[in-house]
This record gives structure tokens, C-alpha cells and sequence, in this order.
């Protein structure tokens, strides 16, 4: 186990590096630099250049950063919050970003099921048929536009909720994009109770566990759920992945000052350090959770384990 | 049910309490609101004002930091820590005389402080990219001292006792009271400055105020919050007890708040200045910024003052562009240098003492395409226009393609968009045909337009437009003392590059529309410098 654990880890590192200098290379191709202004001349750019080391060869640069990473220290933003650590600016969005993504995938799993649990046990009525609805509503309809409708009507039109960040007011300022962000998740994982519960609900031993009068409420929760949850788990997974990173168009809705939005910023201006920062974030977030995953299979089942390693 | 009802009475209960936390409105005992909020679609980039390039971080520093002048309504220099100032007979050495002011730590606003801050923008180990400005307003060294080549003390700027600030130009300098307002050229208390380290003004606690406002609160790529300063000299002239500027990129959720009462002031961009177009609070200005294309002379295909160019330049219907595209307050260009921007020796504007440069004439520019495509032994012309990926250049681009692929039948316009930053790189390199850009003046003399298209102006003048005549007509007046004549040889010289030669081809002159509560009053839009909200007022009725 220590081994397969250790294997893992140090193909999650590996590929971590390789992404990091494969985004360092790209930047350093990509057309324009991080100073280039109308009124810039050449000698003022070549000053700023030699000012943040650009001036040195590829893989000095590359390794000097990569040094520097090593230490916690990702540089300094050129643009976006000029002479700002990359590395606190970075943190700070996240933190904003983690908290609503995180109440959404909450609040999106709390309903998802209650939705998934109700239609299944109602089969086939006009509550069935609600619960597919706001499921397929959820699925096809972009979180941006639900903001929008989020923003105008609960927003403007009944004024519960402020439209824009307010750093007076965090918690308030969280109710719609967290709503806006839960949609998906929602929508997901209703689908996936649904049809999971009715596969269990199916089954023999339910059928048998029912027929010795075990009370509804008593039945979905100790055998049906419990025998469904596992595949909803695998979803909801890579969904709060996703929900985590940011959504830059409903931060961009709400004024939100997370990650989504700060690395479309980065990637407009060239500010190199903040783009190979969040990416990286982006990237080591990805990893770390499919490592999880692929170490929690070998725990659940250890032929995975054997059978890879044989 | 009961446990569902519950839920919903509770969840009733909080937002109605976070909904009356969160909307009201400070009108205090005054006639006078006590927030005034302004949604920026740009963030803040510096409060370090010898760092910043970008119009927004230039209007919040306006706000905490005075200068020795600041501009009126009309864009013209008016006392602020200076009282007073003399002007040598020759023109090039400016003696300011300054009031008692205070930061607001408590130490005086002394002269050194400005000679400090002038030093420092020019450092090289700053490499602000705005160390230029010093050269242009032509004091003394400035370009040796931003180069290495000589030491900082040997800047031409000195302070003969605590309140007397001298500064000493190589020629005279018709401009330099109006960018006394501009805060690159704002003092610095050297003493806090180099208490903070490599810290300075990444915070507000490492921030230093002399202006009418402190910056209380800083949410990087969110909110910034700028209370009222007691120790400003001017005290009682600031009526508002704090401006809060919200970055929201999108125009539409902020247009919302402003429907709400949040927000008091926005930018309308798109099809939202049609929507409000006409209503209360609709305002539109005019920017200086002029936007032109770019020719680039070093292809074999454009010839200055050749039929080529022409037909482009007759080909395009400004008008339209600026009333039926753009629609937001931009007018059609004239010439290279914008309407309402620049003040003459006669109490004129530039523009309207000087002749309108380029025309619309379809047929015109069916006859140059034609005798172009004789030069070129009977063949079409193909040319690819460079603009940049934002919805107005986008607009245009397509405008003035489909414009000139009718007025020019047989030309070909191809449409290349890039980011900003890649379409300058790419200007930079002479990698393009014709571009769309623009230049976004600091202080309002021709000059700043005039000397980009100088053959020696290699960092600006990317087409490469080479006319010795203009060169002599422009290099004569940026040095002329008789501001009359001054002016007569950029008129001159305008005609020669625009008319004669088609050596750019001016397109629009940009405007901008906006919604601003009609209650908030006082503030200053400048079409040169740094727009000023200093003086913002809301009444609380």
C-alpha cells in the first residue's frame, strides 16, 4: 500500500513540474510581453525587463522561478497589482473562491438529493416529472444565465440580496452566486439519485427488507440511500473540482474577487506570474483530487491496485 | 410540513433582515449624501502613483494625494499645493511657491518631497514606465537620469528652502502647468518611503495621504474605499465623507445596482446606451483619445501620399462610424489631433481654427482605388486590417471594411483581431498592414499627438512615416518659444501628414456614455490627464 501510495504521489509531482514548465515555455512564445504600452519606449522596456529578470536566458528564468516556488514565492505581478506578490494575491481569490464554491456544492447536493429521493419515490407522477424538470433545466441552462435571472429578479426586482460583492457585507453578498453556482450540482445529482434509487429500490433485498415492514423513511435511509450513494460520491467529486476553481463568467456577474476572474485577467494582460500561478493552482487542485480518487480505489478495491502494479 | 414551513419562515426572516442590512443610505444630518459609489470596469492596478500607467489607479490617487496644481472644469492648472508660481523670462525656470499642508501622518508637505518624487519617477531602478512625462515637459537631465547615464541629484530640480520647489527646463514648455495635476509628478515624503521598503503603497497601510481623501479600505479586485482626510490643507471644501469605487467588469450587473440605488455612477458600453440613451442621469463626454489607423510604410504596398492611402482615407465614412457604430458620444476625427482638446494662444480650440483634414467622398476614393490598381499593373489590392478583440474595435473594423470593400470596388479587407497587448507587439515589429489604435494623450497640447510620427520617433511611429519636412515643421515647433507660431507649424505639419501624405488615417475621436446619478455633481472629466472625483458631491434629497 505504502508503495502504490508513494507511486502515486510522485507521478502527481512529475506531472505537476512537467505542466509548470510546459506553461513557463508557452507564455514565453506567446505573442507580446507583460510591458507593452503605447507609451513605453524601448529603453524603458528593456530597463523593466533586466528590473523582473526577463532579460535572462529560458531556462535560467525557468529555474530561478521554479527555485523561488519551491519557497512559496510566485513571483510578482507586472500588471494586474503591480509589484503584489503573486503568490498572496492568488491565496486571497482562492479563499473567495473555495467559499462560495463550496456552499454551492452544499447547498447543490442537499437539494439534489431531496429532489433525487422525492421523484424517485414518486415515480412517474406529475412530481417525477417536476424533479426531470428542473433537472434537465439545471443540466442545459448556463450558470450564467441563471445569475442573471438570480441577479434581476431576486436582486433588483425584489431587492433580498445585494447584486455586487460588498466587502461590508460577505455573507449577503454570497446568497446569488452561490445559488447561481448550485444549479448544476443540483440538477446532477437529483438525476443520479434518481435513477440509482430506483435500481436499488428494485432489488431483492429491499423488496425483502420491505416485506418485514420496516418503516419508508427507516428503508431509504439505512438500505436504499446508503447503497446509492456510492456513484452519486464519484460525481460530486469532479463537480467540486470544478465549483472550487471559480466560475469566471458568474464572478464576472457579481463583481466577485475570485480566482475565475483574476486568471482571465492574467491571460488578457500577460502578467506571466499571476497566469502560471493560477494555472498552476488549477492544475495541483486537478491532480491532488485525482490522486485521491486513484488511492481510494486501491483502498475500496485492492484488485485495482494488484492488477496495475502486476 | 411543519419542519417545511419553519424552514421557510426562517429563510424569510434572514433575508429580510440581511435585505434591510445591506441597502440603506447614509444621508446624515448635512444636505449632502455621505457615500458616493462609482462602478469601474477597470481595476486598480498601483496606488503607487510613479508606477501607475492606467487612467482608474490615476483618479484614486487624485483622490489621497495633491499635487502643486490641480485642473478646472476646463482642463486649465489652478493652485492646489502650490499658491503661486513665477515664470523666468526665458521661459525654462518655473519657481513654485507652496501653502502649508500636511500628510496625513502629520509631517509637512515640504518641497523636498517633491523633488523626492520627481527623482524617483525618473530612477532606474524604479524603470517606471512613465519616466518619459519628465522628459517631455523637458526639465533639465531628465532622459540621462531615466538612462543611468547621469546621477539623480543631477535632475534639474531643486528645493531652495521647505516651501519653495525650482525646476529647471532645457526649452519652455507651454503645457507644464496642466500636468502639475498629473500624478506621476506628485510628491513622495522620502523619509515613510523608505520606511516601508519594498512594501510602499501595496497597502493601505503603507500608504502616505496628502489629498482630500484617505484609502481606508483596499479588497484587490473588488473594492476600494476612500474616507475623508482631516489633515488636508482644504478641509472644508471636501463635502463628501467617502467615495467607494467597485470594480465589476460586467456593465449590465452593474447597471442593475445603479437601478437599485447601489451604485451611482456607471460606465454603458454595447446596447445599454441605447437603452438609456435619452434618460436621466445619461451623460456622454468626449476622451481624447484619438483612434487612426496605422500605415505601414515599410510594405511595398503603401506609398505615402499615394493613391492607395488616399482611396483608404476618402473610403470611410467617419461619420457613420462615430453616430451609427459607436454611439456613444465619439465623433467623426478631423485630423490627427482631437476636438475640444487643446486651448490655443487666441482662447481657441485647435480644431476649430484649423481645417478639417480628411473627407468623405465615395467617389473619390473610386477614382484613387482605380489609378492604384493601374500602379499595380491591373491587380486587386488584398490588405488586412489589425485590431484589437474588444466589442468597439470590433465594430469599427467590420464597419470599415465593409465601407471601403463598396466605395472601392475590387478591394479586399481581411479582419485580423488580437488582444491589446499582442496587437501592440505586433505594431512594434512592423508585422501588420493597416492597424486601428490609438493614443491616449496626458496633457493637452498637440505636441503629444505631432511628435509620435516624427522619423526619429521609433517607438511610436510604427509605420514608419518618414516626411523631412514635417520632422523640421514639428522639431521647430516643439522648441518654439512664440506660442502663435508654435501653433501655425502643427497646423502646418497636421496637413502635411494627414492630407498630403495619408501618412495615418484618423478614424474617430472616442466618447464615452454614461449613467451618473442626478444627484452627484463636481465631477471633472479631462480629454487630456486624469478625470477628477475629487470634488463629488451627491445631495441626500
Amino acid at each position: 500500500m505504502t508503495r502504490y501510495v508513494t507511486k502515486r504521489v510522485l507521478i502527481g509531482l512529475a506531472t505537476l513540474f512537467v505542466i509548470l514548465f510546459v506553461l513557463f515555455l508557452m507564455l514565453r512564445f506567446m505573442p507580446g510581453t507583460p510591458f507593452n504600452d503605447e507609451k513605453l519606449t524601448a529603453a524603458q522596456r528593456a530597463l523593466l525587463y533586466a528590473k523582473y529578470g526577463l532579460d535572462k536566458p529560458f531556462l535560467v528564468q525557468f529555474w530561478n522561478y521554479f527555485t523561488s516556488m519551491l519557497r512559496g514565492d510566485f513571483g510578482l505581478s507586472y500588471v494586474i497589482n503591480k509589484n503584489f506578490a503573486v503568490s498572496s494575491m492568488v491565496w486571497t481569490r482562492l479563499a473567495v473562491s473555495i467559499r462560495i464554491g463550496f456552499q454551492a456544492m452544499l447547498l447543490g447536493s442537499v437539494i439534489g438529493l431531496l429532489l433525487g429521493i422525492w421523484s424517485a419515490l414518486k415515480r412517474n407522477t406529475w412530481v417525477d416529472t417536476l424533479c426531470s424538470g428542473i433537472s434537465v433545466f439545471g443540466v442545459s441552462v448556463p450558470s450564467y444565465v441563471f445569475a442573471l435571472l438570480l441577479a434581476y429578479f431576486i436582486g433588483y426586482k425584489l431587492k433580498l440580496f445585494p447584486i455586487l460583492w460588498s466587502t461590508k457585507n460577505v455573507a449577503a453578498s454570497t446568497v446569488l452566486p452561490t445559488i447561481s453556482l448550485s444549479l448544476f450540482p443540483v440538477a446532477n445529482i437529483a438525476r443520479f439519485t434518481r435513477s440509482e434509487l430506483i435500481d436499488v429500490m428494485n432489488s431483492d433485498y429491499v423488496l425483502l427488507a420491505s416485506s418485514k415492514g420496516i418503516k419508508t423513511w427507516q428503508l431509504i435511509w439505512r438500505h436504499e440511500l446508503r447503497n446509492a450513494l456510492i456513484p452519486i460520491i464519484t460525481v460530486m467529486g469532479p463537480l467540486l473540482v470544478d465549483l472550487l476553481t471559480g466560475s469566471m463568467v458568474v464572478e464576472k456577474i457579481f463583481g466577485i474577487p475570485g480566482i475565475g476572474s483574476l486568471m482571465v485577467q492574467a491571460i488578457q494582460y500577460n502578467d506571466y506570474n499571476v497566469v502560471l500561478a493560477t494555472a498552476f493552482v488549477y492544475s495541483a487542485m486537478y491532480i491532488f483530487t485525482m490522486m485521491i480518487v486513484d488511492i481510494l480505489y486501491g483502498v475500496i478495491d485492492p484488485r485495482i491496485r494488484v492488477a496495475k502494479e502486476g | 410540513m411543519k419542519k417545511l414551513r419553519l424552514v421557510l419562515v426562517l429563510f424569510l426572516v434572514v433575508s429580510l433582515l440581511t435585505a434591510c442590512g445591506g441597502t440603506s443610505t447614509d444621508t446624515g444630518s448635512t444636505t449632502v449624501a455621505k457615500t458616493i459609489t462609482i462602478a469601474t470596469d477597470l481595476d486598480l492596478q498601483s496606488m503607487d502613483q510613479q508606477v501607475a500607467t492606467d487612467g482608474i489607479s490615476f483618479s484614486m490617487q487624485d483622490l489621497v494625494l495633491s499635487g502643486l496644481c490641480t485642473l478646472s472644469d476646463a482642463g486649465v492648472a489652478e493652485p492646489e499645493l502650490a499658491s503661486s508660481w513665477d515664470v523666468s523670462a526665458d521661459g525654462m525656470t518655473y519657481t513654485f511657491h507652496l501653502v502649508d499642508a500636511k500628510w496625513s501622518n502629520g509631517d509637512a508637505v515640504t518641497a523636498n518631497d517633491f523633488v523626492f518624487g520627481w527623482r524617483h519617477l525618473v530612477d532606474p531602478k524604479l524603470a517606471s514606465e512613465y519616466a518619459f512625462i519628465m522628459d517631455t515637459i523637458h526639465v533639465v537631465n531628465a532622459g540621462d537620469c531615466a538612462a543611468g547615464t547621469k546621477a539623480l541629484d543631477q535632475l534639474g530640480v531643486e528645493a531652495t528652502d521647505d516651501k519653495t520647489f525650482v525646476v529647471h527646463l532645457t526649452q519652455p514648455c507651454d503645457f507644464l502647468l496642466s500636468l502639475m495635476a498629473f500624478p506621476s509628478f506628485f510628491p513622495v515624503n522620502e523619509k515613510f518611503f523608505e520606511a516601508q521598503g519594498d512594501q510602499y503603497a501595496l497597502s493601505v497601510d503603507n500608504l502616505l495621504f496628502n489629498g482630500p481623501y484617505t484609502m481606508t479600505s483596499w479588497t484587490a479586485g473588488s473594492e476600494y474605499v476612500f474616507t475623508k482626510n482631516p489633515n488636508y490643507f482644504n478641509a472644508d471644501s471636501v463635502k463628501t465623507e467617502e467615495i467607494v469605487f467597485k470594480y465589476v467588469s460586467d456593465t449590465q450587473s452593474a447597471m442593475l445596482s445603479y437601478e437599485n440605488g447601489d451604485v451611482d455612477y456607471v460606465k454603458l458600453t454595447g446596447e445599454l446606451v441605447d437603452a438609456y440613451k435619452g434618460k436621466d442621469g445619461y451623460t456622454q463626454r468626449l476622451a481624447g483619445y484619438l483612434w487612426y489607423m496605422s500605415v505601414n510604410f515599410t510594405n511595398s504596398k503603401f506609398v505615402q501620399g499615394g493613391n492607395l492611402v488616399k482611396a483608404i482615407s476618402c473610403g470611410i465614412d467617419r461619420d457613420t462610424i462615430a453616430t451609427s457604430v459607436l454611439k456613444d458620444g465619439s465623433i467623426a476625427a478631423k485630423g490627427i489631433v482631437p476636438t475640444g482638446f487643446a486651448t490655443g494662444p487666441d482662447g481657441k480650440d485647435y480644431r476649430d481654427t484649423t481645417d478639417a483634414f480628411v473627407t468623405y467622398d465615395p467617389a473619390q476614393a473610386a477614382s484613387y482605388y482605380k489609378a492604384a490598381v493601374a500602379d499595380n499593373g491591373g491587380k486587386d489590392y488584398s490588405i488586412e486590417l489589425l485590431f484589437e478583440d474588444t466589442e468597439a474595435s470590433k465594430a469599427v473594423a467590420e464597419q470599415i471594411q465593409s465601407m471601403l470593400q463598396t466605395n472601392c470596388p475590387g478591394l479586399t479587407i481581411t479582419l485580423n483581431s488580437k488582444p491589446k497587448k499582442t496587437r501592440l507587439d505586433m505594431m512594434q515589429h512592423q508585422q501588420y498592414e493597416l492597424g486601428l489604435t490609438r493614443w491616449g494623450p496626458d496633457y493637452a497640447d498637440p505636441e503629444t499627438y505631432m511628435d509620435l510620427f516624427r522619423t526619429t520617433a521609433v517607438d511610436n511611429n510604427n509605420g514608419r512615416y518618414n516626411n523631412p519636412e514635417y520632422d523640421k515643421l514639428v522639431n521647430a515647433a516643439d522648441v518654439n518659444a512664440n506660442s502663435t507660431e508654435r501653433w501655425q507649424q502643427y497646423k502646418d505639419a497636421e496637413k502635411i501628414l494627414v492630407q498630403d501624405d495619408c501618412g495615418v488615417i484618423p478614424v474617430y475621436q472616442s466618447g464615452g456614455a454614461i449613467m451618473i446619478n442626478p444627484k452627484v455633481t463636481g465631477i471633472r472629466f479631462h480629454s487630456a490627464g486624469v478625470d477628477s472625483y475629487r470634488f463629488m458631491v451627491k445631495s441626500a434629497s
